[in-house]
């Protein structure tokens, strides 16, 4: 994929926002649940002390009560520095916790002066309470404690504590302690996160897998406007672009584009009429020129001065109208929809046959003329005499530039779909910066200046190849040579 | 030998009387097609050469209203459009050979004679200029009775210099006529092929028949 696409470009953006927006709200989902469950922890023990709390006065009132029925009641009814409410409380603590719902929890009972009275369970490091006189009973807020208890393998064991003074007669009583394992916290956050952080990443892959496609969805159509513009050139600027059907801002772009295309073609086809009107309007002076200069010269009485001059103006007026020819006929490759009179043509025969008719003028120049390939019929559908012109204009040229003792090779043979003809000589090569502009009106590239040839010639041979559907490719490597390639689609019936 | 031409463009019709005079036709030129018309009704021409486009009635109609009325003179057409769509347009109009501006006018008097030869004598089998002959049945050629080996291009070449022995033929012409093709590069392959025709039927005698103009063209005359 692209990097500087814009398909590419929105997944990234798109995969940004998602991600900062999962993360976000993973955090909340997190926090929010860690202290829910806090929360739910403290509620669960608040419940269980309380709980304690009036099953041990229950139990308390119950006994002194039984004691005072029984006859000997017990020495006092405060709880505070009683040794009859130690031992109660101990008994309540070894039976009392037999109550399912106090599993998982440790219940200490302290006395006022903070001393271990009872433990459902022995805690080392957490048999004392950590403040003074607990007075005046802890703040709501101070009764919650985070405690640490290193167990028995040597692990450390987090609990969540909830101390709660019982009260009597303004004073302290006793103070009763639940701690439950924070792991009961723990595990699910451990969970959750382990959740989140597994899922953000598939939900990010999932989404930029749906960020591509839905950008390349929506940019699909620009795409298809891609590949017809990219069609489009001066030989079919009639082609328009289809037009989403969806009048949005794509279908907008590609209205404009076609707009615009109008205009260039208009502007095309103003220029290619105007040429043609301007060489058929140049044709009739012309041809009074040479008519006159001709009848002139055929019924004499002219001095043999004078007779020069309307020679040497005759050949002039004839360059003129051979470059006037070119140009009509250029005009007429370009027009969309050329007169060309298409049948079915055997390339290799019309190549071999023209370079015999160059044989002779390449013998008379010590250039050796050399076919090869060609030996089976290859069939293209085309203008004869417009292909045999092609032809004309290559090999004129490669005999023109070829030194003496030099070589023209004319190789054909089908490549697949195409037939490639390759007309090579081993004349001065043609400079690569030049090369781009051989096939330019009126540019003759650095060649020689023989002949009068107008630098239409290979203008002409292009717009030939290309009007059949086909192209010319150059290949020249200065001092070595050149090598004109044409390049037609075979014949298909 | 009458011939009408019918041409609007004034300096064209003028070179063209100049032109036909001087081979010994009798010329009369009409201005428009109307006239073109007239005059056509009025005299016995043996060919007429007329413009395509002209005022009042355009050389179509005018060649159309002409066969129409059993106007037999061969007709040649003058365009400056050379398009195939143009040509057969002209041709099934009723015309017998086209011509474009701008045009050789050795080439114009070759068309007209073929045209003028067309109605009148039958087709020759043999050519003979000097002691040079061109059997076309046999596609030989001979010079003092001694065979000359010719290629078929070359035989093509030197029938067309025969069929036009002593008039000068252009290399633009001898393009269209032999090879068919409009091409003006080709002139080098013109002059290299007619000079080998040159050497094979001129070398061994004192008397040459194919003769250079310079600035023109070739011309086979004894």
């Amino acid at each position: 994929m692209n990097v500087k696409s814009i398909r590419f470009r929105m997944t990234c953006w798109y995969l940004l926002a998602l991600a900062v927006t999962f993360i976000l709200a993973g955090l909340i989902v997190f926090r929010l649940t860690s202290r829910a469950l806090r929360s739910d922890l403290d509620d669960l023990l608040e419940l269980r002390a309380e709980g304690i709390a009036a099953s041990i006065d229950t139990f308390w009132t119950v006994e002194s009560q039984a004691a005072l029925r029984a006859g000997h009641p017990l020495s006092s009814t405060g709880k505070a520095e009683n040794a009859d409410f130690r031992r109660l409380a101990q008994r309540w603590v070894e039976e009392g916790l037999r109550d399912p719902v106090l599993v998982d929890i440790v219940v200490q009972l302290f006395g006022p002066e903070g001393e271990l009275i009872a433990a459902s369970q022995a805690l080392p490091g957490a048999t004392l309470l950590p403040f003074e006189a607990l007075a005046p009973f802890l703040a709501p807020e101070a009764r919650f404690l985070n405690i640490v208890v290193p167990s028995t393998s040597g692990e450390r064991t987090r609990f969540r504590s909830l101390t709660l003074p019982v009260a009597e007669e303004g004073r302290l009583a006793y103070a009763i302690r639940v701690l439950g394992p924070q792991a009961t916290v723990e595990a699910p956050l451990r969970t959750l996160r382990l959740i989140l952080f597994l899922v953000l990443p598939c939900a990010l892959v999932l989404s930029g897998a749906f960020g591509a496609w839905l950008a390349g969805r929506t940019l699909r159509p620009v795409d298809r406007m891609v590949d017809s513009a990219r069609n489009i050139s001066a030989e079919n600027l009639h082609v328009r672009l289809a037009i989403p059907d969806t009048r949005d801002e794509l279908s907008r772009l590609a209205d404009t584009f076609n707009g615009m295309l109008e205009r260039i073609e208009q502007g095309f086809s103003f220029h290619r009429r105007f040429w043609e009107d301007v060489a058929h309007e140049l044709k009739t002076p012309l041809a009074i020129m040479k008519g006159e200069i001709e009848v002139a010269l055929k019924t004499g009485g002219a001095t043999p001065e004078d007779r020069q001059v309307l020679e040497s103006n005759l050949e002039e007026v004839e360059r003129l109208i051979r470059l006037i020819e070119k140009m009509l006929t250029l005009a007429r490759l370009d027009r969309r929809g050329a007169p060309l009179e298409m049948s079915e043509v055997d390339l290799a025969a019309l190549a071999g046959r023209a370079s015999e008719e160059f044989r002779t003028l390449a013998e008379d120049k010590k250039i050796r003329l050399v076919v090869t390939g060609g030996t089976a019929p290859i069939r293209v559908r085309g203008d004869e005499a417009r292909l045999r012109g092609l032809l004309y204009v290559l090999l004129d040229n490669a005999v023109k530039f070829t030194p003496a003792g030099g070589k023209v090779g004319v190789d054909i043979g089908p490549d697949g779909p195409e037939v490639r003809l390759a007309v090579s000589d081993t004349g001065p090569g043609i400079a690569p910066d030049e090369l781009p502009g051989i096939f330019d009106r009126f540019r003759r590239a650095g060649r020689p200046a023989e002949g009068d040839g107008f630098g239409l010639g290979l203008s002409i041979a292009k717009a030939v190849a290309e009007s059949h559907g086909g192209r010319i490719e150059v290949l020249s490597r200065v001092g070595a040579g050149s090598t004109f390639t044409v390049i037609l689609p075979l014949f298909r019936r | 030998m009458r011939i009408l031409v019918v041409e609007d463009e004034r300096k064209i019709a003028e070179f063209l009387r100049k032109g036909l005079k001087a081979e010994g036709y009798a010329v009369d030129v009409a201005g428009d097609g109307e006239a073109g018309h007239f005059m056509a009704g009025t005299q016995d021409y043996d060919l007429m050469i007329l413009d395509l486009r002209l005022p009042k009635m355009d050389g179509i109609t005018l060649c159309r209203t002409l066969r129409a009325e059993k106007f037999a003179a061969p007709i040649l057409m003058l365009t400056v459009r050379d398009s195939v769509k143009d040509k057969v347009q002209g041709l099934d109009s009723g015309a017998d050979d086209y011509l474009t501006k701008p045009f050789d006018f050795e080439e114009l008097l070759a068309r007209v004679r073929a045209l003028l030869r067309k109605c009148g004598a039958t087709e020759a089998t043999r050519l003979q200029v000097d002691d040079l002959v061109v059997d076309l049945l046999g596609h030989t050629a001979s010079r003092a009775s001694a065979a000359i080996p010719l290629t078929a291009k070359e035989f093509s070449l030197l029938e067309y210099l025969m069929r036009n022995a002593g008039v000068v033929v252009s290399r633009a012409m001898i393009a269209e006529h032999v090879w068919d093709i409009h091409f003006d590069s080709f002139s080098n392959v013109i002059d290299v092929s007619v000079n080998h025709l040159r050497s094979k039927v001129d070398k061994d005698f004192p008397k040459k028949l194919i003769h250079t103009v310079r600035g023109r063209g070739y011309v086979l005359k004894a």
